[in-house]
C-alpha cells in the first residue's frame, strides 16, 4: 500500500496547504443533516445489495455530510481547491479529502484560453453537481450515473483545457476541449461490476474506502484510488455552449489498466475500464432546467480479461425554480451485465430504474431545506446469493437541512 | 447595410399635440428615439448615440462611474460612457472575481480580488469593450465607449430623448447586446430643421434577436 501514491499525494497536499495562507482564502463549512425513512434492502455499505446509503436499519436522524472547503488564489494565475468531508463515523478516516488540486488559469488575452489542473479532481461529467464540493444542486440522492462517478472516479493527474471564448468575441457559442492523463484509478470498475449501480450522495474519499459486496463472500473495503500497473489512463472531452442556455458535453474515459496486474496490498486487480458519456443541459428564461446524461462502458478483470461486464445508465431530470423554492424530478435507468467469467456459475445481471421527486426551499441564503422521495426498482440475480429474491423495490423519504458557513479572509 | 431596421421619421404634424407644447424651441428641437424589437416589444437598455455629421460637436464630457459585481453578475451589465471616462470595478460578492477584457478598445485584467483593491480604469478609445470574469465564464458585461456628443440608454419603454438638439444633420446609432452583429451599431442619418419642435424616430429591428442571457446568478455560480 505504501507505494508512490502514498507519498506523492500527501506531498502535493502539503505543498498546497503550505502555500495557501499567503493569499486571500475562502473557507466554507457545510453541515448537512437528514431525517431518513427507508425500507431498503441491506445497504451495500453494510455488505448487502441494497441500492441506497441508508437502509431499513438506519432510519432516523443521520449525518448527510460535514464538508470543509477551502480555496483561494496563489499569485495572479493560480488558484487551489481543497475539499474534505466527513460522511460517517465508521469510515477509514474520520475526515478525508474528496478533491485537492491546483489550477493555472491565466486571464485570457485572446479568444483562446488555456487552463491546466493538477491534483485530484472530478472529470467534467456531472451536470447535476453544480455547487462547491461537488454538491448536487437538485437532489439529496444523485443519479445512478453521477453516483458512480462519485464512487469510483477521480482524475489524479493533469488535465489540460483549451477554451474558445466566443461570448467575448460577439458569438453566442463557446467551445472547449479537454485532455487528461492520470494514475491511481486502476480499481475503477470493481464496484459497478460486483454491486451494480446505486443512488446516493456519498463520494469515495481519496484516502478512504468504499464498502461493497463481493461474490467471494460478504463485504469488502475497496480501495479505489490506487496505482497497480504503472500505466497512466486518459480521458478526452469536448463541450459546446449556446449562450448560457444550452450545454453539451462528451467524454471518453479509459484507465488503460492492465487487467492481469494484481496488488496484494489492496487485494485487488487493476480493472480495465473505459466508457463514453454524453450530457445535455437546457435552461429556459422561465427557470426550467432539463438535464439528460448517458453513459455506456465496459470493464475487464483478470489475466486475459477473463471476467467482463458491460454497464449502461442514463437519466432525465426536470427542475423548476420558483423564487426561493425548487421542484425537481428525475427518472433513472441502469444496467450492469456480466458477459464472461472464469468461474462457473451465475453471470451477474442487474437491471433497474428509479424515480425521484424533490422539493427544496431556501428561506435565507446558504440554508436549504429539502424533502425528497426516491423509489428504486431493481432486479439483480446476485441477490440470490444473499438468500434474497432478485427483485427489490426500495423506497426512501428524506428530509434534509443544509447550512453553509462562509468564512472569508481578505 | 441598413436592411435590419427602419428609421421612420414621423412628420411633425402627426405629433401636433406634442409640438404645440414645444413651439418656443425654434432653434433646438426635442428628439425622441424609440427602439422596437422584431417581435414588436420595446427594447429596453439599448445604447443610443447621436453624432453631428458636420463633426463640429466635441465628444461628451467624461464621467466617473462603476461596474459592480453582484450575485455573480456585472451590475449594470451594460455601461455607456464618453471617451476618457473612469470606471471602477468593485467586487461586492463574497467570492473572488478576475475581471478581464481583450477587446481592442481596452485590454486589461484585474487579478483575482474581492472588494475594491484597484483604482478606476480609464477608457480612452471608443469601441465596445466586452468584459468577462476568468473564473465565472457566464459573467458577461459590456462597456460601450462613445465619442459622440450625445448618448444614453433607452428606458423600459424602449425610449430615449434629448431635449435640446440644435438643428443640423445627425447620425443616430443604436446598439444592444442582443443584436446579431455586436461589433457595429445600427445607424441612420436624420436631419433636424429649425421648424421641428419635436421629432420622433422609430427603430424597428427586423432581425431575430439573440436570446436574452439568463440571470447570471442561476448559471454563473457553477463550480463544475
Amino acid at each position: 500500500m505504501l507505494s508512490t501514491d502514498a507519498i506523492a499525494r500527501p506531498l502535493l497536499l502539503c505543498g498546497l496547504l503550505a502555500a495557501a495562507p499567503l493569499a486571500a482564502q475562502q473557507v466554507d463549512v457545510t453541515l448537512d443533516g437528514r431525517l431518513v425513512s427507508s425500507d431498503s434492502r441491506t445497504s451495500f455499505l453494510d455488505g448487502g445489495l441494497g441500492k441506497l446509503r441508508a437502509d431499513a436499519n438506519n432510519t432516523g436522524l443521520e449525518l448527510g455530510r460535514l464538508r470543509f472547503g477551502m480555496s483561494g488564489p496563489l499569485g495572479e494565475s493560480f488558484h487551489y481547491v481543497l475539499d474534505a468531508s466527513v460522511w460517517s463515523t465508521d469510515d477509514t478516516n474520520p475526515i478525508d479529502l474528496t478533491e485537492a488540486y491546483l489550477e493555472w488559469r491565466p486571464a485570457p488575452s485572446s479568444v483562446w484560453r488555456s487552463r491546466v489542473k493538477a491534483g485530484a479532481f472530478y472529470p467534467a461529467i456531472s451536470l447535476e453537481h453544480r455547487a462547491a464540493g461537488w454538491t448536487n444542486k437538485y437532489f439529496l440522492n444523485s443519479s445512478a450515473l453521477n453516483t458512480w462517478i462519485g464512487e469510483e472516479l477521480r482524475t489524479i493527474g493533469v488535465e489540460y483545457n483549451l477554451d474558445w471564448l466566443g461570448a467575448q468575441r460577439n458569438s453566442p457559442f463557446d467551445f472547449g476541449l479537454t485532455a487528461a492523463a492520470f494514475g491511481w484509478n486502476d480499481p475503477a470498475g470493481v464496484v459497478v461490476a460486483f454491486r451494480g449501480f446505486a443512488l446516493h450522495d456519498r463520494q469515495t474519499p481519496l484516502f478512504g474506502r468504499l464498502r461493497t459486496w463481493t461474490p467471494g463472500g460478504g463485504r469488502q473495503q475497496r480501495v479505489l484510488f490506487d496505482e497497480i500497473d504503472g500505466r497512466p489512463g486518459y480521458h478526452i472531452g469536448a463541450q459546446a455552449k449556446y449562450s448560457d442556455r444550452v450545454l453539451l458535453r462528451a467524454i471518453h474515459y479509459n484507465n488503460r489498466a492492465d487487467s492481469a496486474a494484481f496488488d496484494a496490498a489492496i487485494d485487488d486487480y487493476a480493472w480495465e475500464t473505459n466508457f463514453n458519456s454524453l450530457g445535455l443541459r437546457l435552461q429556459s428564461a422561465n427557470d426550467w432546467t432539463v438535464i439528460a446524461q448517458w453513459l455506456s462502458g465496459e470493464t475487464f478483470v483478470g489475466p486475459g480479461r477473463h471476467d467482463a461486464w458491460y454497464f449502461d445508465t442514463q437519466f432525465l431530470l426536470l427542475a423548476r425554480q420558483r423564487g426561493k423554492q425548487r421542484f425537481a424530478v428525475r427518472y433513472d435507468w441502469f444496467a450492469t451485465t456480466q458477459v464472461r467469467s472464469a468461474y462457473p456459475g451465475l453471470l451477474g445481471r442487474d437491471r433497474g430504474n428509479a424515480q425521484i421527486v424533490s422539493w427544496t426551499y431556501e428561506p435565507i441564503p446558504r440554508l436549504e431545506l429539502t424533502a425528497e422521495y426516491l423509489q428504486v426498482d431493481s432486479n439483480y440475480n446476485r441477490r440470490l446469493r444473499l438468500g434474497e429474491i432478485p427483485r427489490a423495490r426500495e423506497n426512501t423519504l428524506q428530509i434534509g437541512v443544509r447550512y453553509t458557513f462562509e468564512m472569508n479572509h481578505r | 447595410m441598413y436592411r435590419f431596421f427602419d428609421a421612420v421619421r414621423k412628420p411633425a404634424a402627426i405629433l401636433a399635440t406634442l409640438a404645440a407644447c414645444g413651439t418656443t424651441w425654434a432653434l433646438a428641437g426635442e428628439l425622441s428615439i424609440r427602439v422596437v424589437a422584431n417581435d414588436g416589444l420595446p427594447m429596453a437598455g439599448a445604447v443610443v448615440e447621436i453624432r453631428d455629421l458636420a463633426g463640429q460637436l466635441s465628444p461628451a464630457t467624461p464621467i466617473d462611474t462603476r461596474m459592480d459585481q453582484l450575485d455573480l453578475a456585472f451590475a449594470p451589465t451594460v455601461l455607456v460612457v464618453p471617451v476618457g471616462s473612469h470606471i471602477a470595478f468593485p467586487n461586492s460578492d463574497v467570492v473572488s472575481h478576475q475581471v478581464y477584457s481583450f477587446s481592442p478598445a481596452k485590454k486589461f485584467q484585474l487579478p483575482l480580488y474581492r472588494g475594491k483593491p484597484y483604482p478606476p480604469l480609464t477608457f480612452d478609445l471608443p469601441g465596445i469593450v466586452t468584459v468577462g470574469c476568468n473564473i465565472h465564464d457566464n459573467m458577461l458585461g459590456y462597456v460601450f465607449v462613445t465619442d459622440a456628443p450625445y448618448y444614453g440608454r433607452t428606458t423600459a419603454a424602449g425610449t430615449w430623448f434629448i431635449a435640446a438638439l440644435p438643428p443640423g444633420s445627425y447620425a443616430v446609432s443604436v446598439w444592444h447586446p442582443r443584436l446579431r452583429n455586436l461589433a457595429r451599431p445600427l445607424t441612420h442619418n436624420v436631419s433636424v430643421s429649425p421648424a421641428d419642435a419635436h421629432s420622433e424616430f422609430l427603430f424597428q429591428i427586423r432581425e431575430p434577436l439573440r436570446p436574452q442571457r439568463l440571470t447570471a446568478k442561476r448559471t454563473a455560480g457553477d463550480s463544475y
